[in-house]
């Protein structure tokens, strides 16, 4: 292995009539324990950090209680994303579901340039882009990545406010056809 | 002019030290780590770009089917924890064989009234046990019901759900419900794994179409 011979062993037994018991090293070549161990370090390291799962935050609305502790809001303000069935998503401005609009999750021409695209347009009109409300809900048909997919999109385009809710009946009336026949695609957004 | 002569040394290192270490760090490793613990169910979680690390929290976990399990991760906890939730419900009787086998279990799925059968399986006919999950219906919410226990035994444990991918929003809404309504919790995580393609396009705003 990684040692080269450099004591003159043996070849002295011929001159002497004796057979002495050759002196042996008491070391051991430790090489491949190190190895082993390392290799186990390795091993128990990975395991214990990939171990700790990773975790997003979702904060729920306390119910209010009284009428006076419902927050109103400018509806300009707000977008809603309606996760539907297939991975599909709804969308529309404001707080009247008349003109709902199909999209998907992508990262191009998606729900995302959707976002951006509102975010903008309040941008001009009040000087800021986090005054911007999202709201998300979800039909019975959605599953549980749509939801996780969701509020990752609000991450990744830093919407400070948004909220989860559950979908109002005019909006289920809309999506069962289809967006009140608005399906736009989102080129011709 | 005589040749310098090199004298030849031993090209063999003593590698007692590096041994020393490596053992030393190998031990720290083992007896710091801990262990994935068996799961009741496979669950395949979602992706997101959260890199928020947890620890120390109870799990509410949803299956495919749309079934909710409760874990937690230390086991004194759970000792109090079943105390806690037999003090609430008397006529459910256990003995010193069923409360044992309740520490061990790190995730379960059974409502109370089955409790008692449940825990006094071997561990091969619990492994072949069906658990049907935990009720969370909103007459009766037993899934609230050990989120507010466990949160008396320890206040500031956090609660992360861990969905599957293709379970149901509907169970998912139940388990916030139970969250919110039962156990007043408003805050809690939901538990991911970090993905590939979303982190790329971070803070990139692709220039949205501008056309309405």
């Amino acid at each position: 292995m990684a040692e080269l011979n450099t004591a003159e062993g043996g070849g002295k037994k011929k001159h002497g009539g004796k057979t002495r018991s050759k002196k042996m090293s008491t070391k051991v070549d430790l090489t491949p324990m190190v190895d082993l161990a390392f290799l186990l370090i390795t091993f128990f390291m990975l395991t214990t950090t990939l171990n700790k799962p990773n975790a997003m935050e979702l904060n729920m609305p306390k119910k209010a209680e009284t009428p006076d502790d419902k927050v109103r809001i400018n509806q300009e303000l707000l977008l809603n994303i309606i996760l539907d069935k297939d991975n599909a998503v709804w969308w529309y401005e404001g707080d009247v579901a008349s003109d709902l609009k199909k999209t998907v999750f992508a990262n191009e021409k998606g729900i995302r340039d959707i976002i951006y695209w509102k975010q903008k347009k309040l941008e001009r009109t009040y000087g800021n882009k986090d005054t911007m409300i999202c709201i998300i809900k979800a039909t019975d048909d959605a599953n549980y990545e749509n939801m996780v997919d969701a509020l990752d999109e609000m991450d990744i385009t830093g919407i400070k406010r948004y909220a989860m809710q559950d979908v109002q009946p005019p909006e289920l009336e809309a999506i069962k056809n289809g967006g009140k026949g608005t399906v736009v695609n989102n080129n011709g957004l | 002019m005589p040749k310098v002569k090199i004298p030849r040394k031993s090209t063999s290192i003593d590698m007692t030290a590096m041994c020393d270490v490596s053992f030393l760090l190998l031990t720290f490793f083992m007896l710091t780590s801990k262990f994935r613990p068996a799961e009741a169910v496979a669950i395949d979680i979602p992706n997101s770009r959260s890199q928020i690390k947890l620890e120390g929290v109870m799990t509410i976990s949803v299956s495919k089917e749309g079934t909710a399990f409760f874990s937690l991760s230390k086991r004194e906890d759970r000792e109090q924890l079943l105390e806690r939730m037999l003090n609430l419900h008397p006529e459910i009787k256990l003995d010193q064989n069923q409360k044992k086998a309740f520490m061990g279990l790190d995730m379960f799925g059974f409502s109370l009234a089955d409790m008692p059968q449940v825990l006094a399986l071997n561990p091969e006919q619990y492994k072949a046990y069906q658990q049907k999950g935990i009720p969370m219906d909103s007459a009766q919410c037993e899934l609230g019901e050990w989120v507010l226990q466990t949160r008396y035994v320890d206040q500031k444990m956090k609660v992360a759900i861990k969905g599957d991918k293709v379970s149901n929003i509907k169970s998912i809404k139940k388990v916030i419900y139970a969250l919110t309504e039962k156990a007043d919790i408003h805050k809690f995580n939901l538990i991911t794994t970090l993905s590939g393609n979303s982190v790329a396009t971070t803070n990139e705003p692709t220039e949205p179409t501008e056309s309405k």
